[in-house]
């Protein structure tokens, strides 16, 4: 069969090429001996030419009887038969019909709905309305006659006028104003006889007012456009996007809201405006959702006289100037509740008007404009923008040709992009939006999802995808923002950054190195939160890229702030001793551009932050090196200037935390163990206070702000190690530890995973064991450091480990010693050793203060539980330490000291002994 | 809770693509549903000619649910082959049930649309025309496709040729051959 087959093709294929006789004479050749081959062979050459037209035009016919394109007439109605074609609408066709079997009403409009097909639920409801449609009886309404379904399909058949739009015919026949207004006003009387009897029309607009040949305007599809929302609503199209035409839609309907009378008012204000102007109100056919929401939820229109004006049309100008442009104005607010309150109400004002009458209308006031509702609008109007956005991009039901479709996609993006920047922007400082940002994220994210399908090649659009996904990630766990502290989520939405900038950045783009090195940054710092070392390598990384852009764009602002941030992160991350002159050598390059950034842009709040930054990165840096003078000095004017910002901004809660965190570092230098020796504990205390207070505010203003809520843990149980050190500072430092305690709890509870917050918890019951030791309640004492011994546990082999020992450490020493004073020996020497068995793996290093005192420490604890062999031996570790020491000047005098009381407690011990 | 119209398409077009053959009903009257639409929006434009070329009707959604929802096609023939066979297939379906509607079979229709009640012997031909290819298929599924696709699909030899992974040439030949053999095979149906 195969074979017969090739064989005829091949045949076909030569013979097609050849002709008349020629091809008879090959045909017959290779046929010879087999008919049935031959005169297939022939039939396919017959096809041959005109096959193809046949295929194409009996699918074609198919085609477009399926899609509808059928020819109806004759086709019966009930009891209307179709005569033609009118025209087609956003639920179905209309036909001119007729009835044979009526006297009246000969002619009517059928409007059909194939789409509606058996939806029983309509019938139902239909039911309901027909009575209420039919009872409408007015002469300026096109009178609805009946409706039913025929195979399933439904129809209405109502009224048929034969005319043409009123605009339309007021152009034709040359209608003067007054006689507009006259015919407009019987149509104003029809709407408002119809809201009497509850009935809302919905569709008001030019195309659906019909002036016939005796000149009587009708009102068309009363009622109709009910169905088409409640068919709307049973299909997923929420907005009824595609069922009304936006050049003549209200701005509840452009917000999805129910509409009401007023609504009603306001298309009649429409086509009273397009009567008067001869233009429409406002265009928005073919305009994006934000593009189209503003056009009708915020611009107003020119009035009709400043139309007129600008056609050179100077009588009608001054004619429409005055009232007629403010009872125009009246019934076009955008606030219904400031149009009239019902079609009646404007009928009045025109008449009111053609007799001279001052009418009831009144211009919209400066003061009203200006005040918290057009701000209440602008968030309710990006909210609503949102929403449009969702119903266009899911559920597109306008056509587009090709390059409509692209201009679509072009307005998808600069739309995500809008939100992403624009909207985030503005709300990003304003406090209580957290739960309002959350939604309006999750909505951005998944369009950059979609984006990112088509991102392909395109430089500008990775970048701004990428832009977008670091925004994003900034909002859900930076913590150098006011944010939700979803650090997870945020690694996340920045990793996606990053994998789509490198490549672009690899190439030499300015652009995406900038960005790239933004987004390395956030993530080192969002990483170096949670204790992870691949921020160092992020952030160097940061810095490098950064220089580069600096370096080709000298005053580019983003490029000097982020250099200075990275700068600033960098300092504070190496902040241990080994690497000293890194962290000097960023603080000042730090406060080398920040310096560059305020001689480029005095004027702005950023630049003196920038400088601030760099102010506090510096004292950091010179506090480590020993220079506490310098360090303070450095702080304090960074808090001067903090503190300006926060007076001059008051909303900003960036500048807020930023002040926090000044007060925090002046605490931190002035009252931390390892500078006790500067004994200036009560300013530390007050320092720490201060930025708890600030911290409590910003979460009074926002409860869900979990940063907010660390820092106030954070102040409070410092201020608690400044306090237990301070003679009778224990309580205070009590009440502190336990009002962090339940902070953190809660934080905990929420983000059970973070080191930092565990090792904060940690922190806080050290010190209460120490701080309730001091106020010799030693049984709570003894279940706090319990506590810390077993939660230390949890730490190990972590990259706080060693941190996690030092408290294991120093609170079972604690613990030895309440033993001690109890009288338990055995268990005293038990803990004692287990301590000194801690320490090497701890964060308490050698040749440091705090390892001289921890020697001290033992010591005394053995002296408690008479060992005085044991505590001379640690004891002269401790004065071993103080002699080797190299202390900075300002505590020089300090160790001399501590020095001097160790090696009396030497002697003591020796004493002991012998 | 189902994903927009748009995307849900998409969906369903990427399984079939995958092989999930029960994916297909679903997106043919997924795809129906939106290429009426856009035939309305046709008709509605050009009101005296109803013409319809189905091909401009797969051009068209094919437009709108690339950019609406994203597809994931690599390219605009792939998506074109698939939804040749889909465009076939509803009408196919469209014109079995048309038929089995006014022969009183007691088959309901689909969510189709019935509004001839004048001559159906297109529809008839039309019938023919499909059980032609299928036989086709059966001798030669290449020379069969390669009509699909510029029938259905309105596809030009060389988009053909690339979504077959032939040469042009071979694809002219083709069509060639299965149009007159499809000529003969619908003058003298065996049903």
């Amino acid at each position: 069969m195969n074979e017969s087959w090739s064989r005829l093709e091949s045949l076909f294929h030569a013979a097609s090429v050849l002709e008349g006789e020629e091809q008879e004479r090959f045909i017959e050749g290779e046929t010879t001996g087999d008919p049935a081959l031959r005169s297939e062979l022939r039939d396919l050459l017959r096809h041959a030419g005109s096959a193809g037209k046949r295929i194409a035009a009996v699918v074609e016919q198919v085609a477009v009887r399926a899609a509808g394109g059928s020819n109806w007439a004759g086709r019966i109605f009930g009891p209307y038969r179709i005569v033609r074609e009118i025209g087609r609408g956003g639920m179905g066709i209309v036909f001119e019909a007729c009835r044979d079997d009526s006297e009246y009403f000969k002619r009517v409009a059928l409007k059909v709905a194939p789409d509606w097909r058996d939806l029983d639920w309509l019938r139902e409801r239909f039911r309901n309305e027909r009575q209420i449609l039919a009872r409408l009886e007015h002469p300026n309404i096109a009178r609805f006659l009946d409706g039913g379904t025929e195979n399933g399909i439904p129809y209405f058949a109502m009224e048929f006028v034969d005319g043409q739009p009123i605009t339309v015919w007021a152009r034709e026949h040359s209608l003067g104003i007054r006689e507009r207004i006259a015919m407009f006003r019987q149509i104003c009387s029809a709407v408002s006889y119809a809201h009497e009897n509850l009935v809302i029309h919905r569709d008001v607009k030019p195309g659906n007012i019909l002036v016939d040949s005796s000149g009587t305007p009708k009102l068309l599809d009363f009622g109709i456009a009910a169905f088409i929302d409640a068919v709307a609503a049973h299909t997923a199209n929420t907005t009824g996007a595609g069922l009304w035409t936006p050049d003549y839609a209200s701005p509840e309907q452009v917000r999805g809201q129910p509409l009401n009378v007023r609504s009603d008012v306001y298309s009649l204000g429409l086509v009273l405006y397009e009567l008067l102007s001869d233009e429409r109100a406002q265009s928005a056919e073919n305009l994006s959702p934000v593009a189209m929401q503003h056009a009708i939820c915020e611009t107003d229109p020119p009035p009709p006289s400043a139309r007129a004006a600008v056609r050179g049309d100077r009588a009608s100008s001054s004619q429409l100037r005055g009232d007629l442009d403010l009872i125009v104005a009246t019934a076009l607010r955008k606030e219904p509740e400031r149009r009239y309150s019902s079609a009646a109400d404007l009928d009045a004002d025109l008449g009111r008007f053609l007799f001279s009458r001052p009418v009831s209308a009144r211009p919209n006031t400066l003061v009203y404009r200006v005040s918290k509702l057009v701000r209440r609008n602008r968030v309710a109007s990006l909210a609503t923008a949102l929403v449009l956005l969702v119903a266009t991009a899911g559920i597109g039901t306008t056509l587009y040709q090709a390059r409509r479709a692209e201009r679509h996609f072009q307005e998808v993006r600069r739309l995500a992009n809008a939100f992403i920047f624009d909207v985030h922007d503005r709300i990003e400082f304003l406090p209580g939006s957290t739960e309002a940002r959350k939604a309006i994220i999750s909505t951005a994210l998944r369009y950059l999802e979609n984006l990112r399908h088509d991102a392909g090649r395109d430089p500008e659009l990775i970048r701004e995808l990428a832009a977008g996904y670091r925004k994003i990630g900034d909002v859900q766990g930076n913590p150098l923002n006011s944010s939700l502290g979803d650090l997870h989520a945020a690694m996340v939405s920045y990793g996606n950054a990053e994998s789509l900038l490198t490549p672009l950045a690899a190439k030499g783009d300015i652009d995406a190195k900038l960005l790239l090195a933004a987004t390395l940054e956030k993530m080192g710092n969002a990483q170096s939160a949670t204790g992870k070392t691949e921020a160092a390598k992020r952030l160097d990384r940061a810095r490098a890229l950064a220089y580069e852009v600096i370096a080709a764009r000298p005053t580019d602002l983003t490029a000097l702030q982020l250099g200075i941030d990275i700068n600033s992160d960098l300092a504070r991350f190496y902040m241990d001793p080994a690497a000293f002159d890194k962290v000097l050598n960023h603080s000042q390059e730090a406060v080398r551009l920040a310096g560059q950034m305020v001689v480029a842009y005095p004027a702005r709040p950023e630049s003196q932050d920038s400088l601030a930054e760099a102010q506090i990165s510096l004292g950091l840096a010179s506090k480590a090196s020993g220079d506490f003078t310098r360090a303070e000095q450095s702080y304090r004017s960074a808090l001067a200037i903090r503190q300006q910002l926060v007076e001059q901004n008051p909303n900003n809660t960036g500048y807020q935390r930023s002040l926090l965190m000044a007060y925090g570092h002046i605490g931190d230098l002035l009252g931390l163990p390892e500078n006790r020796g500067l004994d200036r504990l009560p300013e530390a205390v007050e320092a720490f206070d201060k930025a708890g207070e600030i911290a409590e505010s910003m979460v009074r203003l926002d409860p869900a702000n979990r940063v907010a809520l660390a820092d106030r843990a954070t102040a409070l149980s410092r201020s608690a190690t400044c306090l237990v050190e301070m003679p009778n500072g224990a309580e205070r430092a009590l009440t502190n530890l336990s009002q962090a305690r339940d902070i953190l709890t809660n934080l905990l509870k929420a983000d059970p995973s973070n080191q930092q917050l565990g090792l904060r918890m940690l922190a806080i019951d050290g010190l209460s064991g120490k701080g309730l030791i001091a106020v010799g309640r030693l049984n709570e004492a003894t279940y706090s450091l319990e506590r810390v011994r077993a939660s230390s546990k949890a730490f190990q082999g972590g990259s706080l480990q060693a941190l996690a020992q030092g408290w294991f450490a120093g609170s079972t020493l604690r613990l030895a010693q309440i033993k001690a004073i109890r009288g338990d020996q055995a268990t005293a020497v038990a803990l004692t050793e287990e301590t000194i068995a801690a320490v090497p793996g701890s964060n308490i290093p050698k040749y440091s203060w705090g390892y001289a005192l921890f020697c001290s420490r033992l010591g005394s604890a053995y002296m408690q539980i008479g060992r005085s062999a044991s505590a001379a031996e640690w004891f002269q570790k401790s004065v071993d330490e103080w002699r080797k020491m190299k202390v900075p000047a300002a505590l020089e005098t300090k160790r001399q000291k501590v020095q001097a009381e160790a090696e009396h407690d030497l002697a003591a011990a020796r004493r002991g002994h012998g | 809770m189902a994903t927009d119209g748009p995307e849900q398409i998409t969906h369903l077009l990427v399984r079939w693509a995958g092989g999930d053959r029960a994916a297909l009903d679903l997106v043919t009257a997924a795809v129906y549903g939106e290429m009426r639409k856009i035939a309305d929006g046709y008709l509605r434009r050009e009101r005296t000619a109803h013409t319809l070329q189905p091909t401009a009707l797969v051009n068209e959604t094919w437009l709108r649910l690339a950019k609406q929802a994203g597809l994931a096609f690599e390219s605009r023939k792939q998506f074109f082959g698939l939804a040749a066979q889909v465009m076939r297939r509803v009408l196919v379906d469209y014109a079995r049930a048309t038929q089995a509607d006014k022969r009183g079979a007691g088959i309901p229709p689909v969510s189709l649309h019935d509004l001839q009640i004048g001559a159906a012997c297109d529809l008839d031909e039309f019938l023919v025309l499909n059980q032609a290819i299928e036989r086709l298929a059966a001798l030669r599924s290449r020379q069969a496709r390669v009509i699909e696709l510029r029938y259905f699909g309105g596809l030009n030899v060389e988009e053909i040729a690339e979504l077959l992974a032939v040469s042009p040439a071979t694809v002219s030949r083709e069509q060639k051959m299965a149009e007159a053999w499809l000529g003969k095979a619908m003058e003298s149906p065996q049903l």
